[in-house]
């Protein structure tokens, strides 16, 4: 097991960086589905995380990072339901949805999951976020955990079956 | 349930997002947190092999307990086992060479340069308070004066780290680890054998001598520590 995935957190080098801000970003694009405002709130990650001492020499803590980017996030939605209560419209990034869920059986088999579902999926699977780490974003037990993506993987491969 | 390669592949495809537009100019301007000196060295512990301290605290062990049990006139064999305390110094100095690691590690973010001289601090630091330590022990039947005990445990580690040093700075490779141990064994054999057949040596009246040579070879070490920075320096600019 690497030094990164005991420390749960990754080397603050170019490269390392530059993973680290694509695998953020992804995730907030998850979450927003637009593709600006994925940007902005993972630049605003980064930058809380600087400021608020979520890196230590040039190491950024992944739990820091992802508990930040679901919080900008979720602070997101908030405003937009808020928007949406005044009458006012939302522009949202067009064929976003097409985009990530089209074509291959895989991806519809996705949209069948719950939101949470994909979520764990993408952090465990894509974004190769430690067990650990996603326990205490989630603040959910290991055992808790297995249980939840073990459900999920079963829900996707049924769907996929079908 | 166990998720295959294929299906990972996939899943990385199916939740791909768009390229972001400002990743560059952001990373670039992203501010870097700058890593204190003091933090820095306590990093490069982590990056010590680790037989590096476990030789230095056996060797220095070993020298407690002959301090402890044994009589004063075991002195010279406690000084005899410094050098071996000072090859872990010059070896560590010596190991990016070993390894034809060093023209690479002078190009990284922490230069050689700050890297070697932040393991020598810390290595000699350690040094530092074990030899403090063992010279309180040893002193303890009052046979020496504090600053004798000091002076006649400190002249062999500072003689071989001086020499070591010089060798590494001069020869690559690791014919200067191989160099280095022989030194080492020199100022050992020569400390054993001759603290035995010349015990006068440590008699009060010859103490002059051991002071001189400890500022000589204190000086000395000095001179190669500033020539080794001087040299990365060069090398550095040559890349």
């Amino acid at each position: 097991m690497s030094i990164q995935k005991v420390w749960g957190s990754v080397r603050g080098d170019a490269s390392h960086l530059e993973e680290q801000y694509d695998k953020i970003y992804r995730y907030c694009y998850f979450k927003l589905r637009q593709r600006e405002l994925a940007e902005d709130i993972t630049q605003e990650t980064f930058l809380r995380c600087f400021s608020q001492g979520g890196c230590q020499g040039n190491v950024y803590e992944l739990r820091y990072l992802y508990t930040v980017a679901r919080n900008l996030c979720i602070d997101e939605y908030r405003k937009k339901k808020a928007l949406l209560l005044q009458g006012e419209e939302v522009i949202e990034d067009i064929g976003a949805e097409e985009r990530m869920l089209s074509g291959v059986a895989l991806k519809i088999a996705l949209s069948e999951l719950e939101e949470e579902e994909r979520e764990l999926l993408l952090l465990r699977y894509v974004n190769e976020v430690p067990v650990g780490v996603i326990c205490k974003i989630w603040k959910i037990s290991r055992y808790a955990l297995y249980r939840k993506v073990q459900k999920a993987l079963r829900k996707l491969e049924t769907a996929l079956e079908d | 349930m166990r998720i295959g390669k294929e299906r990972k592949r996939e899943l990385e495809k199916a939740f791909e997002a768009p390229k972001p537009m400002n990743k560059k100019a952001f990373l670039a301007q992203l501010p870097k947190a700058q890593i204190g000196y003091r933090e820095f060295m306590f990093y490069q512990i982590a990056y010590m092999p680790k037989r590096v301290w476990l030789i230095s605290a056996s060797i220095f062990g070993i020298s407690l307990y002959g301090a402890w049990f044994m009589q004063r006139s075991m002195i010279w064999a406690i000084s005899a086992m410094m050098p071996f305390a000072a090859l872990t110094v010059t070896t560590e100095n010596a190991r990016s060479a070993a390894y034809g690691m060093e023209e690479l590690e002078m190009a990284a973010r922490f230069s050689l340069r700050s890297i070697v001289l932040a393991r020598l601090g810390v290595l000699g630091i350690f040094h530092l308070l074990l030899l403090i330590l063992l010279v309180c022990v040893g002193n303890r039947d009052n046979a020496y004066t504090l600053l004798q005990s000091g002076i006649y445990l400190t002249v062999p580690y500072l003689a071989t780290t001086f020499f070591g040093l010089a060798v590494s700075r001069k020869v690559h490779g690791k014919e200067a680890i191989y160099i280095c141990m022989g030194i080492a064994v020199t100022v050992s054999g020569f400390y054993g054998i001759a603290g035995r057949t010349i015990e006068i040596a440590y008699q009060s009246a010859y103490f002059g001598w051991w002071l001189a040579a400890f500022f000589a070879f204190a000086l000395g070490l000095a001179s190669e520590y500033h020539k080794i920075i001087r040299q990365t320096e060069e090398l550095a600019w040559n890349l």
